[in-house]
């Protein structure tokens, strides 16, 4: 596997996306999956890709991240001048914001331009084949760990508040066992944003 | 805000709703707030089941970090018994083991790092709410500065070793830098702890141990992950620590500052130096923390991005930053210490020199992260000038601690001159920054006389240069170590209970004993010194001419 691929990889893996991040010439993959999503469109309904505007979208984006005004005169070929350019962009606007709120494209809080880049999650989905497991942003077990920390902290609320007396022995293993738990969540946490981010 | 008003007057207002980021963020908030509510409200109750159950509440305590250690044990005898496995497993496909073993071992170390830096902030709370007294008393008369000091780089140095056997085990190739860094660090720590006689006294009280733990654990923390992180990641990673330690060092300070005004001039002189005593070992675990942790960093972001000008940016930035923040902790304490204390004075010049240092560090930052803008050139210049400047702030130390050889030779104590151990100590702690002052100098040198040094890219193996970057780290902090050792050595000879040198009683055995410890331990210390000294400058050369 070649350094940029094996990049790739880490950088997936640890769920940490590169904004602006546009297809390089070592990217084989990313180009075989931009063609497959124009031409072939068959990951497109496994990624529940609602609208072909959504996947002209996300098409559009394999090249780095993009405004609204940059998708809607790369989708529909208008210039800002055209008379239709307003109700186009009304339309690629809701359809960024849903993809958005899907968690498939990103775009940042401040800065002059904030232009729609993909997600790390959105790359993962779509490259999650038929024979491959959907990937999930929150796993059952992530539920699970953020339910376990909230109630060993609700414990420990209530030891604190003086409802009843554990015993200093099994309050401390309470706080080392809700410190454990906080650790756990808060970087599962920070891994979840930081894929849809 | 998209391109042309034209275009924001017409946007809609109907959409997808918040965004999975927006969405994730305010839960994000939301769970802190929780936990930072739990921690504080419990934090009180917490430290009291503590110290009643001293030393049994120490185990319990610091569970968190046993368990995240346990964890790393069973995670790398996991990957041990997996890389024996001759196929891989069918279901393991597309995921590969060792990058589960390292998601693993990031969130049992995130999660030891979180809660001991949580338990850190109840010990500042309960410091604030007036029960700082039953700690100085606590603390004072165990004096636990070299102690600490060792203890910590040990701490640090274990850990580093241990991830880096985990990592080695995984299969990455980060490894091998800590297993070098840990094994280096360890060296000073070990000898330091078989200079004292009481390391491991339970009595050591816990709000100092709560200090190191989650400051060794947050050094690891960063080593691991940042490899895998955005440049963005490395800044703000480094802008929060930063924030992070400048506000609990203050917070420190602020509350710990003797108030009292009704106290007399002795009284107030005696309660200063006692809170001196309590901070100062306090000051040097921040600064050479801080700077193994912006080393870190620093090299870690040179080896991801494999020497490309962003890297050295900020792999030059994050140098002159821990530079200056360890010059003016340093520079601070020493100016604290000689102004504010009577009977404790040295010469103007030696203030003055790390002074220049100081400055001269502090400009050398700047200038890095100006010049980080206009290219290579000016930026391997700054980060010439940082490494003189280093040199120059290293003379200065040096100066000091000579300073102080003078002192104690002039100084009434019960101990014979020819056997006291702090003059020996000082005397080559001096010679070891010397020693630091000329690498540095050299190294600075280089950087700012040869631009074209660096101008080829090396070669991916960067162990040489992960050397050259990491030995002096070492020397300072093995100096470091030292001039904790020696200030324990000036209270050692100030003790009333120090025997009689010309009696051949046990405890002159004792007193013997640890000062041929510590004459073995600043030998070995020298020889180090001395040792990178000569890889170095080979090492450059090799570099120079790839």
């Amino acid at each position: 596997m070649s350094e940029a691929s094996s990049g790739s990889e880490d950088s997936e893996e640890s769920g940490i996306s590169e904004p602006g991040r546009s297809v390089e010439p070592g990217d084989e993959e990313l180009v075989r999956l931009k063609d497959e999503l124009l031409r072939d469109r068959k990951p497109v309904r496994e990624a529940e890709l609602k609208t072909s505007l959504e996947i002209e979208i996300i098409s559009s984006l394999f090249d780095g991240g993009k405004t609204v005004a940059e998708l809607v005169e790369i989708v529909f070929g208008l210039d800002r001048d055209d008379a239709d350019f307003m109700a186009q962009y009304s339309r690629v606007w809701r359809a960024a914001q849903d993809l958005a709120s899907r968690g498939f494209v990103s775009r940042s809080l401040f800065g002059k331009e904030k232009p729609y880049r993909l997600t790390s999650y959105c790359l993962q989905v779509l490259f999650s084949g038929p024979d491959r497991s959907w990937p999930e942003l929150v796993s059952r077990i992530d539920i699970s760990l953020y339910t376990a920390t909230v109630l060993a902290g609700a414990v420990m609320l209530l030891v604190a508040a003086g409802w009843f007396d554990p015993g200093d022995i099994v309050f401390l293993a309470l706080n080392s066992v809700f410190f454990l738990l906080l650790g756990f969540s808060s970087l599962r946490t920070i891994e979840t944003l930081l894929r849809v981010a | 805000m998209d391109r042309g008003p034209d275009v924001e007057e017409v946007e809609p207002q109907t959409g997808g709703g918040l965004s999975m980021k927006a969405k994730w963020t305010l839960f994000m908030a939301i769970f802190f707030g929780y936990a930072s509510l739990v921690s504080l409200t419990s934090a009180e109750k917490a430290l009291d089941s503590i110290h009643t159950l001293d030393p049994a509440g120490l185990a319990i305590g610091i569970s968190p970090a046993l368990l995240a250690g346990i964890f790393l044990a069973v995670l790398g005898l996991h990957s041990m018994s997996a890389s024996r496995a001759p196929v891989p497993h069918p279901k393991r496909r597309g995921k590969p083991f060792t990058r589960w073993t390292y998601r693993l071992s990031l969130l049992v170390l995130s999660t030891a790092a979180l809660g001991t830096c949580l338990w850190l902030l109840a010990e500042l709370i309960k410091v604030s709410q007036g029960s700082w007294t039953v700690y100085l008393d606590r603390i004072a008369p165990y004096i636990p500065g070299d102690h600490l000091t060792s203890t910590t780089l040990l701490g640090v140095s274990l850990v580093i070793f241990l991830s880096g056997v985990v990592l080695m085990l995984a299969g990455r190739r980060e490894s091998r830098a800590l297993l070098v860094i840990g094994l280096l660090a360890a060296i000073p720590a070990l000898l330091n702890i078989l200079w004292a006689d009481d390391v491991w006294n339970l009595d050591l009280p816990l709000p100092l141990l709560s200090l190191l733990l989650p400051l060794s654990w947050l050094i690891l923390l960063y080593i691991l992950i940042v490899p895998k992180m955005t440049l963005t990641g490395v800044r703000a990673a480094l802008l929060a620590t930063g924030v992070t330690f400048v506000v609990l060092s203050g917070a420190a300070f602020v509350v710990g500052f003797p108030k009292a005004e009704s106290e007399s001039n002795q009284d107030r002189l005696n309660a200063l130096h006692a809170r001196i005593l309590f901070f100062e070992p306090r000051i040097g675990i921040f600064a050479g923390l801080c700077f193994l942790l912006f080393l870190a960093l620093g090299v870690a972001a040179v080896w991801r991005n494999d020497l490309d000008l962003d890297s050295w940016r900020i792999g030059i930035g994050l140098a002159v930053f821990s530079v200056a923040f360890v010059t003016a902790a340093t520079l601070g304490w020493q100016i604290y210490y000689r102004y504010f204390v009577p009977a404790y004075r040295v010469g103007f010049t030696s203030v003055a020199v790390l002074l220049a240092g100081g400055i001269m560090a502090c400009l050398s930052l700047f200038h890095s992260f100006y010049s980080s803008r206009h290219g290579r050139s000016r930026m391997l210049r700054s980060g010439g000038v940082l490494l003189i400047s280093l040199a120059v702030s290293s003379v200065g130390i040096g100066l000091i601690l000579l300073d102080e050889v003078a002192i104690t030779q002039n100084r009434v104590t019960p101990v014979p001159r020819w056997v006291a151990p702090y003059s020996i100590t000082l005397g080559t702690s001096s010679l070891s920054f010397f020693c630091l002052a000329i690498l540095l100098l050299l190294l600075g040198w280089k950087l700012w006389g040869r631009i074209s040094l660096l101008s080829k890219r090396p070669s991916p193996n960067l162990v040489p240069l992960l050397l050259v970057v990491s030995l002096p780290a070492i020397l300072f902090v093995a100096s470091l170590v030292i001039q904790q050792a020696s200030v324990a050595a000036l209270r050692l000879g100030q003790s009333e209970e120090l025997p009689d040198p010309w009696l051949f009683s046990p405890a002159t055995y004792r007193l013997l004993w640890r000062t041929g410890l510590r004459c073995a331990g600043v030998a070995v210390s020298s020889i180090l010194a001395i040792l990178s000294v000569l890889f170095i400058i080979p090492t450059v050369n090799r570099i120079r001419t790839r």
